[in-house]
């Protein structure tokens, strides 16, 4: 029976986003149905926030309470973010403490973890050769270069011929790429929306 | 034909044989086991006698002959046994046989025999033993005393002659081995006459005997005779002789036979001592212990008073009857079975048998024995002088009395066709049949478990193989009885070589998967790790000291394309910008997204309102504004102030559905002259792109400037290419182009666009010199392994 319900209301839902979306015009009432249903989403997505947050916090404590390795740093987590979470509640995000926690501790630490991505990239387009010395290796190695070389700034701005060609096809082959991805993305989710709306899939479970 | 295996040398031998043909050591019979609850089948061997073979008859004659030669000298112990057992067992059925006639010797030896046959015997009295009815038919209280050795000439004269008469009692016994038969006489007195017995058995040749030493008897051979055997069958004729000499220790296990005669004796004279020393019948002493004995009873009635019909006078004593050769009156009264004992034996040596047996005729109806009628009786025993076989006679005493002799006499059995036994040499290749026991005989043979708890040395099998090779008595290690146990099989798996080649690849797959891969050098792990360092070091140092030189070296071409779009916005519009980037990318972005919002701010006075897509770019907003000179006082920034010139909406949850609730709102969503996105993100710029999109033409005619990272700006070139977005801000390298055509405004570019660069540069050269590096190690690699 629930399982009934449950795909009954799934399809019900995209039906009447889908026709919110298609008959906004004519049928208004469909309009305001979705955007009845995407306030609800929106809702639901952020109580999954606070529930994804609650669940950190859990397992963080699992760990320090069963003292596995690294409970110790699951419990300074949990300290930050219940500090963190608390002065946003009473100072809001604009406290200069919120502030100064983003910009002194969360950008720096990603940053350098992107620092550290690119020292690695580097090392390893070394040490490639060194694992694989075939061709598709090389030719990997060498279009890199090639790519790098053609968008380095260079003192004397770019070259007349090397560099509009090189940037030409970088263009032309990223491009085609990116839109064959495009492509097949929407098919995908045009696809996988049909299969929830005939009930095919559910992801919401009563499977 | 089934062979006999040796018990002591383990060869085979034919089962005719009664010794081992190797190592002449006595062979056990190939039946002559019963097992426990096994009943004796009856047989009636009866018929066996008519067609008994020459040779076998000859044998007889041979042993006569013996015992004729024993009285002067001592028997040589025959080569081959005969089988008295076997010939005996058809005696009793035999006399009952009431088809068959007394052989006519028979007839003249016992004429009131057939007399007393008409006597029917009682019903309700016991029958004495037919061994001793007939035996002793005439038995009565002898008032002599029983000769201790009769003599032999005067036993043939005796044959005819005391058959009816009572037979003497002999008063002393043996001290020992007489008492069972004393104890046998509470069978033996029965006061009305018995009917005669008919003897089992087609062996007349002791009769032969008798009156072949009857014959002989007649010489006068009698101190010769004291060292006979058959001594005591004067004993058992009950004879009225002188009392004989003591007698020697017995020489035989028979001497218990010598006393039988004595109990049927009156006691006149004491008996000499009979030593009963090394006797096997000791056992018959208490056979009637359970009655006790009556000593005035006699153990064999005497004919006139229990009317009993006379049976066959045992003969005890014969002359030797080639001294009878020339008395042609006792050769027209021997009978014709007996002429031929007279002659010369027929029967081949033992080393010749088998030689005589492919001379051997047919045997014709004249040579053979004339079957004896059914109530002649005839002796239980044929025991000839010099019998070999007279130990088996004692082994059969041994273990149980037959039932002829302990009970009722059974019934004639009718010879079966199945249980007719074939001539035990079968003629003109007829194949020889093992010979069938009667049932007496079959009780009388030893039990299994009496064998088994008395084993000798001869019956136990030598181990051959294993560790206990060479004991005797030992558990055979072939197991006894195999074909009744499961077959064993071998557990050893049968695998064919390509399925053990297979197995090995398997197991040696399985190796290396479980076992432990050897770790790396640590020289190479500590020089990976020098590298790794190198490279930061020297990244973080070339940047380092570009960063605070503050180097502008690098050209950088200006672009006119941002500045167009924003010129055709109107002034202090709300433009919304859309922070979808993470803290990572914020150095980048505020980088890229500097020219557009210095522009905006500038030229445009824009009011920026800033709404995050993910929970961590709301905090971001006075980053950007601070990092692109906005929120600065003047004259270092445009003096933004938040809540005036700029609001941060917060975060929007949702996603996709997020964005299109917030885009599906068009009163407020329409005031916007502008939409910024300031993205990293692939997915979460592609759906505020399409949202966009999908709100309506309103919305979508709004223009749509997406600042991405280097990494996402790929994938959204095909939205501007498609008029989706009217501008991509590619990183820092668009960024540069549009801040160089606007005055080099904020410089944020600009800072980094030499450190691009340099950096760039550096990951250029340290990639092709690493690269080349490996690469000629690898090549070296594979060129000594090649050697």
């Amino acid at each position: 029976m629930m399982r009934v319900l449950t795909a009954a209301l799934a399809i019900a839902s995209g039906i009447i986003v889908l026709l919110g979306y298609f008959l906004r015009q004519a049928f208004p009432l469909f309009e305001q149905l979705r955007l009845l249903l995407t306030d609800w989403a929106i809702v639901i997505a952020a109580g999954a926030v606070l529930v994804g947050i609650l669940n950190l916090v859990t397992v963080q404590m699992e760990k320090l309470r069963t003292r596995q390795p690294g409970g110790l740093y699951g419990a300074l987590l949990v300290f930050a973010l219940v500090v963190t979470f608390g002065l946003g509640l009473v100072f809001g995000t604009d406290h200069l403490f919120l502030r100064t926690a983003m910009e002194a501790v969360i950008v720096p630490v990603e940053a350098s973890l992107l620092a550290i991505l690119t020292v690695t990239l580097v090392y390893a387009s070394i040490r490639l050769l060194r694992r694989r010395s075939d061709l598709m290796s090389i030719l990997f190695l060498a279009v890199l270069l090639l790519l790098l070389f053609a968008a380095m700034p260079k003192p004397f701005g770019l070259t007349p011929f090397l560099d509009q060609f090189i940037l030409g096809v970088m263009n032309t082959l990223s491009t085609g790429g990116a839109r064959g991805l495009l492509i097949g993305v929407a098919l995908g989710t045009l696809l996988t929306a049909l299969r929830v709306l005939f009930g095919i899939d559910r992801p919401y479970g009563g499977n | 034909m089934a062979d006999i295996r040796c018990p002591n040398c383990g060869k085979e031998n034919p089962d005719f044989l009664d010794t081992c043909q190797f190592c002449q050591s006595p062979l056990p019979p190939s039946d002559w086991k019963i097992h426990i609850g096994e009943e004796p089948t009856p047989k009636s061997t009866g018929e066996l006698e008519p067609i008994l073979p020459d040779w076998l008859k000859d044998i007889r004659q041979q042993e006569m002959d013996k015992a004729e030669d024993e009285i002067l000298i001592p028997p040589p112990k025959p080569k081959v046994q005969q089988e008295p057992p076997d010939l005996l067992a058809g005696l009793m059925s035999q006399s009952e046989s009431e088809e068959e006639e007394l052989p006519d010797w028979l007839k003249g030896i016992a004429p009131s025999l057939k007399k007393e046959e008409a006597a029917p015997p009682p019903a309700a009295q016991p029958s004495p033993p037919p061994f001793f009815g007939e035996t002793h038919p005439s038995a009565e209280p002898a008032s002599t005393g029983a000769p201790a050795e009769p003599s032999a000439d005067k036993l043939a004269a005796w044959f005819p002659e005391n058959f009816n008469q009572p037979a003497p009692q002999e008063t002393d016994s043996a001290p020992s081995d007489d008492d069972w038969l004393k104890n046998l006489e509470a069978f033996t007195v029965p006061e009305e006459p018995a009917p005669a017995q008919p003897a089992a058995g087609e062996d007349l040749s002791w009769l032969r005997d008798l009156e072949a030493a009857a014959k002989g008897a007649e010489e006068p051979t009698a101190p010769a005779s004291s060292e006979e055997d058959l001594d005591w069958l004067n004993k058992l004729g009950a004879v009225p002789q002188e009392p004989a000499p003591a007698q020697p220790a017995a020489r035989e296990d028979l001497d218990w036979l010598k006393n039988l005669s004595a109990v049927t004796e009156p006691p006149t004279e004491p008996a000499p001592a009979q030593p009963a020393a090394g006797e096997d019948s000791d056992w018959l002493k208490n056979l009637g212990t359970s009655e006790p004995a009556q000593p005035s009873a006699p153990a064999f009635a005497e004919p006139a008073e229990t009317k009993e019909p006379p049976a066959s006078p045992k003969p005890f004593q014969t002359a030797p009857l080639n001294e009878l050769l020339g008395d042609e009156a006792l050769r027209d009264a021997t009978p014709d079975w007996l002429k031929a004992a007279l002659e010369e034996p027929k029967m081949p040596a033992p080393g010749d048998l088998s030689d005589w047996f492919d001379r051997q005729e047919p045997p014709s109806k004249e040579t053979l024995p004339t079957p004896p009628s059914p109530g002649a009786p005839t002796p239980a025993f044929d025991l000839p002088a010099g019998d070999s076989s007279l130990p088996d006679l004692d082994a059969l005493f041994n273990v149980e009395m037959p039932d002829w002799l302990t009970g009722e006499p059974e019934k004639p059995v009718a010879p079966s066709p199945e249980t007719t036994s074939a001539p035990p040499f079968a003629e003109e290749g007829e194949i020889l049949a093992p010979a069938e026991l009667p049932s007496w005989v079959q009780a009388m043979r030893p039990v299994e478990s009496a064998i088994s708890s008395t084993p000798s040395t001869a019956d136990l099998v030598t181990e051959r193989e294993g560790p206990l090779a060479g004991f005797r008595g030992v558990i055979p290690l072939s197991p006894i009885g195999s074909s009744l146990r499961p077959k064993p099989f071998s557990l050893k798996l049968q695998a064919s070589e390509e399925q053990e080649a297979a197995a090995a690849l398997l197991e040696h797959l399985i190796e290396s998967e479980t076992a432990a891969k050897p770790s790396q050098p640590a020289t190479k792990a500590a020089a990976q790790h020098a590298l790794r360092w190198a490279l930061s070091a020297l990244f973080l140092l070339v940047l380092s000291a570009i960063l605070w030189l503050g180097l502008r070296v690098l050209y950088i071409p200006p672009s006119s394309t941002l500045s167009d779009l924003i010129s055709a916005l109107p002034d202090a519009s709300p433009v919304l910008i859309v922070i979808d980037y993470d803290p990572a990318f914020a150095g980048e972005l505020e980088a890229a997204a500097g020219p557009l919002l210095d522009q905006l701010a500038l030229s445009k006075h824009s009011i920026f309102e800033f709404i995050a897509a993910s929970p961590t770019a709301s905090g971001l907003v006075e980053r950007l504004m601070r990092n692109t000179n906005l929120s600065k006082p003047f004259p270092s920034g445009l003096g933004y102030r938040p809540a005036e010139h700029y609001f941060n909406l917060g975060y929007l949850p949702g996603g996709a559905a997020g964005a299109a609730r917030f885009i599906g709102n068009p009163q407020t969503f329409s005031r916007y002259a502008a939409i910024a996105l300031l993205t990293d993100n692939v997915e979460s710029s592609r759906g505020w792109i399409e949202q966009l999109e999908a709100a309506g033409p309103q919305i979508s005619a709004k223009p749509l400037i997406v600042v991405a990272s280097a990494q996402a700006a790929p994938m959204l070139q095909p939205y501007a290419a498609s008029g989706q977005a009217q501008l991509v801000v590619n990183g820092l390298y668009d960024a540069a182009k549009y801040e160089a055509l606007n005055v080099s405004r904020p410089g944020t570019v600009r800072t980094y666009w030499d450190a691009l660069g340099f950096g760039l540069m550096l990951t250029i050269v340290a990639i092709f010199i690493g690269g080349v590096w490996n690469l000629s190690l690898r090549l070296r690699e594979q060129r000594n392994a090649m050697k």
